[in-house]
């Protein structure tokens, strides 16, 4: 139980999108460019650092029977100050990402982090813990949405990448391309894994 | 009974801190959040007026608008440029419908009412498809359009899947079709307000715009500020 293995945990092992397969909402409905996967997975990473710190340090202070209502509670606080204060410091930044910042508050990863670490350990590992997931999270993020901004319009991060001959499939834009892109990552995830193993 | 009251006194206490906390944060923020909108609307006012060597956040009006010009507002606040002291053109907000709701755009207009710049100001379009409304490639195309100089579908600019000329965007068709709503709104309440507006008429180059002089009887609201022209 080193700090750095919580850390590293998140990235590969335990990556809560392509292993635990949580948080889909956001991951399905953002991801349709790269830069919009960083931008999603960087917002989540704070407020997941935020209330693993605030629910480790109150763990022995809420009650087990309350404890979904209380751990909400602390999270929608920090998704909105995260709101208010992107939107009075960093405007460009909150006109892109707006629409998904109240999307976090509903993001079963952060809750689902609440409940299986931070309530039950000590401070500096919840910690590691929250920001390696919020890390694995957004690599997961970047890489869906790379995949489908790729497919789709033949770009990653808005620099063109196919264009000669190349029909984009605007199928990968929509939601279906969302499903077909996470399934295939995901077989290939446990394709890797398996022979890893063997 | 005592674990119940335990379960309320921890709740309540959780509460009232993350409603403390929201407060402080609310009213530390409020006041950049307002700054932040006001200068990203005179931006954008910069942006789409024709060639101006004034202040347009300081000379603006507001007019009245009837019912059926634009569904989400009753009056609107017109920002006025003008050259070595006369109107060069204006620019307002104004609405139209797109995929996933209101889309506001920034839109100016010279006084030939012709459109010189269009802004997507705040839209809910899907991120990667009908967001693609902002993007230059897609707004500058509204530059020069009239409602005299394009081809109109039910007396409107329209995109090319509706018979119009604008170019649309590839998966997403409301959405440009919101923004063409939105800027033809703009143009017709320009031309049936004009005079309450600038103060003139009819395209007059020659003489000075005199806002002092504005004829009484169309004038619908007082302008606020009568400033321009001077």
């Amino acid at each position: 139980m080193s700090v750095m293995t919580e850390l590293q945990k998140g990235l590969i092992r335990e990556n809560p999108l392509f292993r635990l397969v949580l948080g889909m909402c956001p991951a399905l409905a953002v991801t349709t460019m790269a830069i919009n996967g960083v931008a999603m997975g960087l917002a989540a990473t704070a407020v997941l650092v935020g209330s693993n710190l605030v629910i480790s340090l109150l763990r022995r202070f809420i009650p087990e029977q309350v404890r979904i209502p209380v751990f909400i509670v602390i999270i929608a606080s920090f998704v909105t100050i995260i709101d208010l204060v992107m939107a009075g410091y960093f405007y460009e930044l909150h006109k892109v990402l707006g629409l998904f910042i109240p999307l976090i508050v509903v993001n079963c990863i952060i809750l689902g982090r609440a409940e299986a670490f931070a309530s039950k350990n000590a401070v500096i590992l919840s910690l590691a813990d929250g920001l390696g997931m919020g890390l694995g999270f957004t690599l997961a993020l970047v890489i869906l949405g790379s995949v489908r901004e790729l497919l789709g319009n033949g770009t990653v991060f808005g620099i063109t990448i196919l264009s000669w001959g190349f029909q984009p499939a605007l199928v990968m834009l929509l939601p279906p391309g969302a499903f077909l892109a996470l399934g295939l990552l995901l077989g290939l995830m446990n394709k890797l894994q398996k022979v890893e193993e063997a | 009974m005592r674990s119940t009251v335990r379960l309320i006194v921890a709740l309540t206490i959780t509460c009232a801190v993350s409603a403390l906390a929201l407060s402080v944060i609310h009213g530390l923020t409020e006041e950049p959040i307002a700054e932040q909108k006001r200068l990203a609307i005179m931006r954008a006012v910069q942006e789409v007026l024709p060639p101006f060597d004034n202040d347009p956040a300081q000379e603006l009006r507001t007019i009245a608008l009837e019912d059926d010009e634009t569904g989400a507002q009753d009056t609107l606040t017109i920002y006025l440029g003008t050259m070595e002291g006369r109107i060069s053109g204006v620019a307002f907000q104004t609405f139209g419908e797109g995929y996933g709701g209101f889309i506001n755009i920034m839109m100016g207009i010279d006084l030939e009412e012709r459109i010189s710049g269009v802004i997507i100001l705040e839209h809910e379009e899907t991120p990667g498809l009908g967001a693609k409304i902002e993007e230059l490639s897609f707004t500058n195309q509204f530059k020069d359009k009239s409602l005299d100089n394009s081809t109109l579908v039910n007396g409107n600019l329209a995109v090319k899947n509706d018979g119009g000329n604008l170019d649309a965007l590839t998966g997403a068709t409301i959405s440009p079709r919101g923004v063409a709503q939105a800027a033809s709104a703009g143009l017709k309440i320009f031309s049936r307000h004009r005079l309450e507006i600038t103060g003139e008429e009819t395209i007059d180059q020659t003489a000075p715009a005199d806002t002092t002089a504005a004829p009484e009887e169309s004038q619908e609201t007082e302008a606020r500020e009568t400033t321009a022209g001077e």
